[in-house]
Formats: structure tokens, C-alpha cells, sequence
């Protein structure tokens, strides 16, 4: 029997700062792989930009009309919108990462990493990591068109349509919410993807729910203007809290959800996403685990 | 020799019955190129996954460099490099950031970990290609990328899950020169899988013939063609094309008994007779056959092949694909929905 040479370290280290490195290596990964196939970045943009600059020119007229005005916060349907794309881009970005984790498992990649030492938590902490990066892009993106969408150049020289009422901050504070919504559909889709192992079931969850998730929530209209039937799913729809809290934080109290003020719209989102992170989050870990087992 | 990996009555069930490994025993020598030659469903895949701590196991003990498999996977995990049949790279990423992300989860340190790039590119012959993105390779490159960086942190063991399955010819027989190289001057122990006799010929020194979850026999590729003992005469009979299983039988039994062979065996659609100097038998054994009434359709004399060695040990030749290893599909293995040459 060969028994381990003294002088090689056989034990792989351990401890936070291990674990952190790990991560570490597996993101920076990730953000690579993001940016080697850049295409797959804009490409994902093109719609919530079509959404955003050509859809939401059809609304214009109705959220400056008369009497309508003050549902939409006095804001332009553009600035009312542009939130609504933001979240709206992360949950078709969402089904991305899913496909990523099952191209790995069925690559080989995956496997091969786990005849290595490391914490089998990094792999889907770094990847997960990974998403959210890439979320966090593609919101700034979002932020920026809609803000250079909303210049408007008049004869009395060039106007802003859309103002940020906290300024910086907000639109920080803003990211996180979305941030703390892409962590719930990243959650998800770890969870989907590790079930159906599958691409295209994997894909096609994702892109049927997008769709029915915006049009239940606040993202079109203020709640005030839908249908009652509709009024009471966007009430339980956490996509319209997650919207409300990103308009108050964005654009000021003026848009707030009638008799709230704007420190519990936030919290009352912050609150709701967090519960559901930590639900799909402990759903895909747990199918991981199971995986890797 | 010392033995590097030592299993004993290795079992696993797989939780509907299938049993994949049925109790097999072997060891492995350090500095050794051993191999598993079996067929597709045979148990060899799921062996090699059990040792390299991806799968459990049901009963038995494995040891790798004297570390236990039952609760020292991690120290395992140290010693050991992997290249799955599936090639594990990350085609987006250039060759050169494949070996550095490896290294990096093996916590190596700055420039040690550039010197053990370089050398390995340099060693599979890719430090021309090593800026380009590893999905831009051939497939023969990409295996010996996928072999670099199961290399990265030196491990002890080399383990291959058939690693030239799907390359063709040229490029498989490239890779051998490249596993020759890494198993003499690295002194790398190597332990393959495969379904190839060329393979398991010319590169294992011993190799173990699997076949439904059990080892039939272990031995180098030479003795095992000796203990055939001289040569192989291979009989056909047939009428209108159409084989004679009876005639077959018939002529077994009859040469099996004849002096001057030293045994013989049915296969799939003919005998086959060992025989010492086996030139010289023949005329004696048509004449023998015809005495009974059985007309050779066709005859070959070859010196005896591992092809020869695998149909004496499992009764049937490698090529007929055993029950394909659909078990492979269910748990443990990871999301293979896919194919499966």
C-alpha cells in the first residue's frame, strides 16, 4: 500500500477565504463567458429596447391626457415603463442561466469539476454570481436608454423628460431591488433547469412566463386602471411590488401606490422578494445538492 | 510494485435492481497503464465513477493511494486527474484560461502556476493554439486539452473514460503517442476505459476483461493472448449464406476432444480452434470435419487477437453491443438526456 508523502500536502485547504476564491474562479468564469459571446448579450437587449422605445411611444398620448395624468405620477409613459423593461429583461435573461447550467452537465464540464476538491457550493454560487452580473448590466442598459429616450429637443432648447427624484441613490437603491428580483428567478431557474435537465423545457418555462407575469402586475398601467379580476391577481403578483417599489425609488412619493408612503412600498418589496429568493434559492440548492450528490 | 488503487468486492446496485457492478476485485500498480476493456453496459464507466468519488457505491472497499473512498473523497480528489468520455472544457474560454481556471481551483500560486501552463501546453503541443478559444479546436485537440487540465495540479492517477470515442483514426492513434508520453516521463499511473482492442492492445500493460458487472480476467494483453495458447482457426459453416448452429455445436464438440487442438469455443456464427502451430493442424482438421459430414463453409487462421481473448472469457465478441447501458441514464450519471455512441 502507498501511504501519502509526508512532505505533499494532501489535505485541500479550507475556510472562508478558500471558499471565496473558489467562487472567485468559477464568476470570473462566468462574467468571461459573458463577455466572449457578446452577441448573446445585445441580442437579449433588442427586445426590451423595441418594448421600451417603439411600444411605449403608443401609450405616450394616454399618460398625458387629462385626468389620466396624475394615475401616471405626472410622469411620461416612457419613465412609467422603463422599470417595468428592467424587470421584464431579467426574467427573459433569467432563462439564459438555466440553459447554461444544463449545457454544463451535459458537457462534461460539470463532472470534471467535481473529481476536483472544491466546495461544491462555489459551482453554483460562481454561476449564480455570474447571472446576476450580467442582470445588473443589462438593467444599467435599460436605465440609460430610457433616460436618453426621454430627451426631447424642443425649440426652447433640450428638455429632460425624465428626472430621478432621490438622484443617485435611488437609482442604486433601484438596482438592488432589481438585483433582489433577479435572485428569486435565478433561483428559479437553477431549480428548473436541474429538473427537466432539458434546454428547450428549460427555455420555454421561462419564456411562458414572462409575458403573463408582466401583463398581472403594474408594469402597463397603474393597478387603478385595470380591471377589477386583474386588480386582484396584480395584488399578489410580486412582479408589481417589485415595480412599485422601483417607481418610487426612481421618480419620487408622486407615483407611490394611492395612501402609501414610499419607505413601505420599498420595504413592503424588499420584504416579499426577499421570502422568495430564499424560497427558490433553498428549492435550487437543494436540486443541486441533489445533483452533485 | 505497490498498488495505487486497491478494490475489493466492488457492488453497485442501482436503486430499481439494475446491478452495474457485481463484486469485482483488482488492483492497480503504481506507474501502471491499466485498462478496462469491456463493452458499452459492461460496468466500466460506473466503476471508474465510483473511484473518482462521482457516484456511490453499494458495498465493497476502494482505496486510492491508500485513502479510503468511503470517507476520504476529498484527499481523493487530490491525487486524481479526470477526463470525462464527454470532453470537459469550456469551449468559450481559450486554452490557456481552461489551465489557469483549473489551477486556480487547485489554489496554485502565481507563478508556479503559469510555469505548469506553460510546460502542459507545451506537452500536449498546444502552446501555438493556447490564445484561441477552445471551442475553435479539433476534436483531437480538445481532448488534449481536456487532458492538460486534468493534469494541472500533478495528479497521481490518470483517469480516462474511453478517451478516443468519437475521434477518428488518425487523430485516436495521435492520442495514444500523447498517453504513451504522459505514463513514461511523467510516470503518470493511467486507468481507461474502453471498447477498443487496437487501444487496450497497444497501450495498457494490464488490462481487466468486464462484462456484465464482473471482471472475467486480468492479465497483460500478452500473457492473455498466450494462455489462448498458438493459434486461432476460425470455422464457418453455412448453407446459402444462412449459419448451421447445429453443424456449429457438432464440430465444438468433435475438435474440443481432437488431439492436436487445445480447445475450442462457439461464437456468434462459427467455431473458433486454438492450436499450437496452427498452419500445420489444418489439413488434419478438415479432414476430421468432412469424416462426419461437416463442410467447412469458410476458414481464417490468425495468431490469437484480444478479440480472440474476449470471446473466450465472455462467450461472445465485443462488438454486439450488451444491454445497452440505459442505467447509465438514470441517476448518478449527470443529465446525460443525450446520446450515447
Amino acid at each position: 500500500m502507498t501511504s501519502p508523502s509526508p512532505t505533499t500536502s494532501i489535505d485541500h485547504p479550507h475556510g472562508p477565504l478558500v471558499f471565496l476564491h473558489e467562487t472567485w474562479v468559477l464568476y470570473r468564469r462566468a462574467v468571461l463567458k459573458l463577455f466572449r459571446r457578446p452577441v448573446i448579450l445585445y441580442f437579449s437587449l433588442i427586445q426590451p429596447m423595441v418594448w421600451l422605445l417603439l411600444f411605449g411611444q403608443n401609450f405616450e398620448r394616454i399618460a398625458q391626457s387629462p385626468g389620466m395624468s396624475d394615475s401616471f405620477g405626472g410622469l411620461s409613459f416612457l419613465a412609467f415603463f422603463a422599470p417595468a423593461v428592467m424587470l421584464q429583461t431579467i426574467l427573459f435573461g433569467a432563462g439564459q442561466s438555466g440553459l447554461g447550467l444544463i449545457n454544463d452537465l451535459d458537457s462534461g464540464f460539470l463532472e470534471k469539476l467535481l473529481t476536483t476538491p472544491i466546495n461544491r457550493m462555489t459551482i453554483l454560487l460562481g454561476r449564480v454570481l455570474g447571472d446576476m452580473t450580467r442582470m445588473m448590466v443589462q438593467a444599467v442598459i435599460i436605465l440609460i436608454a430610457a433616460f436618453v429616450g426621454g430627451i426631447r429637443f424642443g425649440a426652447d432648447g433640450i428638455q429632460m423628460t425624465i428626472t430621478y427624484y432621490y438622484g443617485l441613490p435611488g437609482i442604486l437603491a433601484a438596482l438592488g431591488i432589481a438585483l433582489l428580483f433577479g435572485l428569486v428567478l435565478a433561483g428559479f431557474n437553477v431549480a428548473v433547469a436541474l429538473t427537466t435537465r432539458n434546454t428547450e423545457s428549460t427555455f420555454l418555462i421561462s419564456n411562458f412566463l414572462t409575458l403573463p407575469l408582466m401583463f398581472t402586475s403594474s408594469a402597463l398601467l397603474p393597478v387603478e386602471l385595470l380591471p377589477d379580476w386583474l386588480q386582484v391577481i396584480s395584488s399578489i403578483n410580486p412582479v408589481t411590488y417589485a415595480i412599485n417599489a422601483l417607481r418610487v425609488l426612481l421618480y419620487g412619493p408622486a407615483i407611490a401606490p394611492s395612501g402609501q408612503h414610499v419607505v413601505d412600498t420599498v420595504l413592503i418589496a424588499v420584504g416579499m422578494l426577499s421570502v422568495l429568493a430564499a424560497i427558490t434559492l433553498t428549492v435550487g440548492t437543494t436540486r443541486f445538492r441533489y445533483v452533485v450528490r | 510494485m505497490s498498488a495505487i488503487i486497491e478494490v475489493q468486492n466492488l457492488v453497485k446496485t442501482y436503486p430499481d435492481g439494475t446491478e452495474a457492478v457485481r463484486g469485482i476485485s483488482f488492483d492497480v500498480a503504481e506507474g501502471e497503464f491499466f485498462g478496462f476493456l469491456g463493452p458499452n453496459g459492461a460496468g466500466k464507466t460506473t466503476t471508474i465513477k465510483i473511484i473518482i468519488t462521482l457516484m456511490p457505491y453499494t458495498s465493497g472497499q476502494v482505496l486510492v493511494m491508500g485513502f479510503d473512498r468511503a470517507h476520504q473523497a476529498n484527499a481523493i480528489r487530490q491525487v486524481i486527474g479526470y477526463a470525462p468520455q464527454d470532453v470537459g472544457v469550456d469551449d468559450d474560454l481559450t486554452g490557456r484560461e481552461n489551465l489557469l481556471m483549473q489551477g486556480e481551483l487547485f489554489h496554485m500560486k502565481h507563478t508556479a502556476l503559469r510555469q505548469r501552463v506553460d510546460e502542459l501546453l507545451d506537452l500536449m503541443d498546444l502552446t501555438n493554439d493556447a490564445e484561441r478559444p477552445a471551442g475553435s479546436y479539433s476534436g483531437g485537440m480538445r481532448k488534449r486539452l481536456d487532458l492538460a487540465t486534468g493534469l494541472m495540479h500533478r495528479p497521481r492517477i490518470l483517469f480516462l473514460d474511453e478517451p478516443t470515442t468519437g475521434l477518428d483514426p488518425q487523430n485516436r492513434a495521435n492520442l495514444w503517442v500523447y498517453l504513451e508520453r504522459l505514463n513514461q516521463q511523467e510516470h503518470l499511473t493511467i486507468f481507461l476505459t474502453t471498447h477498443y482492442m487496437e487501444e487496450a492492445d497497444r497501450l495498457c500493460h494490464r488490462l481487466a476483461i468486464i462484462d456484465h458487472g464482473e471482471i472475467r480476467t486480468i492479465g497483460s494483453p500478452r500473457n492473455l493472448k498466450q494462455d489462448i495458447g498458438g493459434d486461432v482457426i476460425s470455422l464457418r459453416f453455412q448453407s446459402n449464406g444462412m449459419p448451421l448452429p447445429e453443424q456449429c455445436e457438432q464440430a465444438r464438440d468433435l475438435l474440443a476432444a481432437a488431439p492436436f487442438a487445445l480447445g475450442a469455443d462457439l461464437f456468434d456464427e462459427g467455431v473458433n480452434v486454438y492450436a499450437q502451430q496452427g498452419g500445420t493442424v489444418v489439413p488434419e482438421l478438415i479432414r476430421l470435419l468432412e469424416d462426419h459430414d461437416l463442410k467447412v463453409a469458410q476458414l481464417s487462421l490468425t495468431s490469437p487477437s484480444l478479440d480472440d481473448v474476449f470471446l473466450k472469457h465472455t462467450g461472445h465478441q465485443i462488438r454486439q453491443e450488451g444491454p445497452i447501458e440505459n442505467w447509465r441514464n438514470r441517476r448518478g450519471g449527470f443529465g446525460r438526456s443525450r446520446r450515447r455512441r
